[in-house]
């Protein structure tokens, strides 16, 4: 118990540069501009939120402690959609510390609250991390709070790391409670690992028109049911491998593994492949960048710039060899 | 005199005597936030202890199915068996975590907070459901203006194929209550009069098809469909 204390505690008191949480906070921030954007430009935002006397698809409910209070015209649905598209800009740009963050949650949840038959489980997502990042300082660098304060954009204060833990947290919850509730029998292997099939038979989600593909593509289908149903269960190794990156001071054989091989990267880009199927094959609305968009969160600030010089290199290389060929062949001739 | 004991006073150290306020409110928010992610994760009371939600038949399918599937291990069950086993570990669940949720609800209500994962949890294995809609151009006889998914019948499909939409035509087709199919056809009616000022109704129509497994589809059999609600909707009533 006092390992698990002194644990969490090192957790609160760790320190970092604040571009993870900067990347985040611009991330969310475009997010839910993009989230109502698309809805304006299919022409949804007033059928969805609009009550079914102006116009919409149902009669608007009064949920929330801000819609209860408000006269609910078209007038002032449609205000609190401009408002949230705003404040979310200004979010990502920025702009007063957690003000726009606190307007933009307050108004995405009230839109969400008028009609909760078609929220889906991004707009939970969305808000949850907005709400992460209100209490962080996520505007210290990479934003127009740090260029009114200092003239400059990048800043390297630091800032506590807690809210982007926050973030890998709900991440791995996700996943694992995802899998845990795909309780049908078609997602099991006594069940065949048939669900994708089931999926795309269903109209209302895939994005093509005819399912002959299935034909061919069933064991693609099976080995993607049974490559998901696992690797969301298994998603709780990823706070232990975070942890023991997070420890890595420390001797033992399984921190030396650790340290060699970052699992994470694998396991992420399995995470990656599947969200960009899901995407390519289904309309689930923007639930698949949302989610993505949290994976920055499970790195330090220090490993993403690793990452970051390591690939510069790579692309570099090429270029380099192939401008010495080109100048010893112009040499020679 | 009195300014003179006030000067001889020592200053106090504020820094380090001082309550570490910020580091505190760190710890509290932390600790109070990673609790309600993991707690609000775990499955809703409600959701779990409703008996009308257990008496479905796709719920009756899944029990009959894992029942099945337990063979294995030699012990078989049927759907009522799996479900008298499983009946009162779900109120008991229900019951604690009914009380662990109490310190977030208000949290919950006032940011809106909200933790339920359940993508695809229980795809449909019997029928699948899509939405038709029909106009009647004035010579009394109904056409096909949109299907969903389909290239053919694609008359407001742009719109219609937003995710939110999907999903409310789903629940409307599918659901129990006829309440959600009449505001979809009064939806539709109200953008047909709007685009067709020349025509005279429109008919939505839910449309199902029979599942019979994924061997039976691979093997060629045709999926049986059957047009399960479908109302008419007058367009004059639509107009200004």
């Amino acid at each position: 118990m006092k390992g698990l204390l002194r644990g969490f505690d090192a957790l609160v008191q760790q320190r970092e540069d604040g571009r993870v949480l900067a990347f985040l906070r611009m991330s969310f921030g475009f997010l839910c501009a993009w989230i109502i954007i698309g809805m304006l430009v299919h022409g949804v935002v007033d059928s969805v939120w609009l009550g079914s006397g102006a116009g919409g698809l149902t009669p608007v409910r009064r949920g929330m402690w801000l819609t209860r209070e408000l006269p609910l015209t078209p007038t002032t649905v449609r205000l609190l959609v401009a408002v949230c598209l705003g404040s979310s800009l200004l979010f990502a740009a920025g702009l007063g510390a957690w003000f726009f963050g606190v307007v933009t949650a307050v108004s995405f949840y009230a839109l969400r609250s008028l009609n909760p038959p078609v929220t889906g489980g991004y707009d939970a997502l969305l808000l949850n991390v907005i709400l992460f990042l209100i209490v962080s300082d996520c505007t210290r660098t990479w934003s127009l709070d740090c260029w009114l304060r200092k003239r400059r954009w990048r800043s390297d204060e630091l800032v506590a790391a807690w809210p982007r833990h926050l973030v890998t947290f709900q991440l791995v919850i996700l996943y694992v409670a995802t899998g845990l509730k795909k309780a049908s029998i078609v997602w099991t292997p006594t069940g065949g690992y048939y669900a994708l099939f089931y999926v795309y038979m269903d109209p209302t989600w895939r994005r093509m028109e005819s399912v002959d593909f299935m034909h061919w593509a069933m064991p693609v289908l099976r080995f993607g049911t049974a490559l998901t149903w696992h690797w969301e269960h298994f998603a709780f190794v990823l706070l232990i491998l975070g942890w023991f990156r997070f420890t890595r001071e420390r001797d033992g054989l399984v921190h030396r593994l650790v340290n060699r091989w970052d699992l994470r990267w694998p396991w992420l880009a399995v995470g990656f492949a599947m969200h960009v199927g899901v995407w390519l094959t289904t309309n689930v609305g923007p639930f698949s960048s949302i989610t993505l968009a949290m994976y920055p969160a499970l790195f330090g600030p220090v490993e993403l710039e690793k990452v970051g010089v390591r690939l510069k290199e790579w692309l570099r290389r090429p270029r380099s060899e192939s401008s010495d060929v080109r100048s010893q062949s112009a040499a020679g001739s | 005199m009195a300014a003179g004991k006030r000067s001889k006073k020592k200053p106090k150290k504020r820094s380090s005597r001082a309550f570490p306020w910020k580091l505190w409110s760190s710890r509290f928010v932390f600790g109070y936030l990673l609790a309600a992610i993991f707690v609000l994760s775990l499955p809703q009371p409600h959701k779990i202890t409703t008996r009308s939600r257990w008496d479905t038949n796709k719920t009756r399918r899944e029990f009959a199915a894992w029942g099945k599937s337990l063979s294995f291990l030699g012990l078989e069950a049927s759907a009522d068996e799996m479900d008298a086993f499983l009946w009162p570990l779900a109120q008991g669940t229900g019951k604690v975590v009914r009380i662990l949720r109490a310190p977030f609800k208000p949290f919950m209500r006032v940011t809106g907070f909200f933790q339920s994962w359940r993508m695809f949890s229980t795809p449909n294995t019997s029928t699948v459901a899509w939405v038709v809609v029909e106009l009647d151009r004035g010579d009394g006889a109904f056409e096909p203006i949109y299907e969903s998914r389909s290239s053919t019948y694609d008359w407001r499909s742009f719109q219609l194929s937003h995710d939110r939409m999907r999903k409310f035509i789903s629940k409307a087709v599918r659901g129990y209550e006829t309440a959600d199919f009449v505001r979809l056809g009064r939806w539709f009616a109200q953008e047909a009069a709007h685009d067709f000022p020349e025509a005279e109704a429109v008919r939505v129509v839910a449309r199902y098809a029979k599942l019979e497994g994924p061997e039976a589809w691979m093997a060629g059999a045709p999926l049986e469909v059957e047009d399960r609600k479908a109302k008419v909707f007058k367009l004059e009533k639509f107009r200004p």
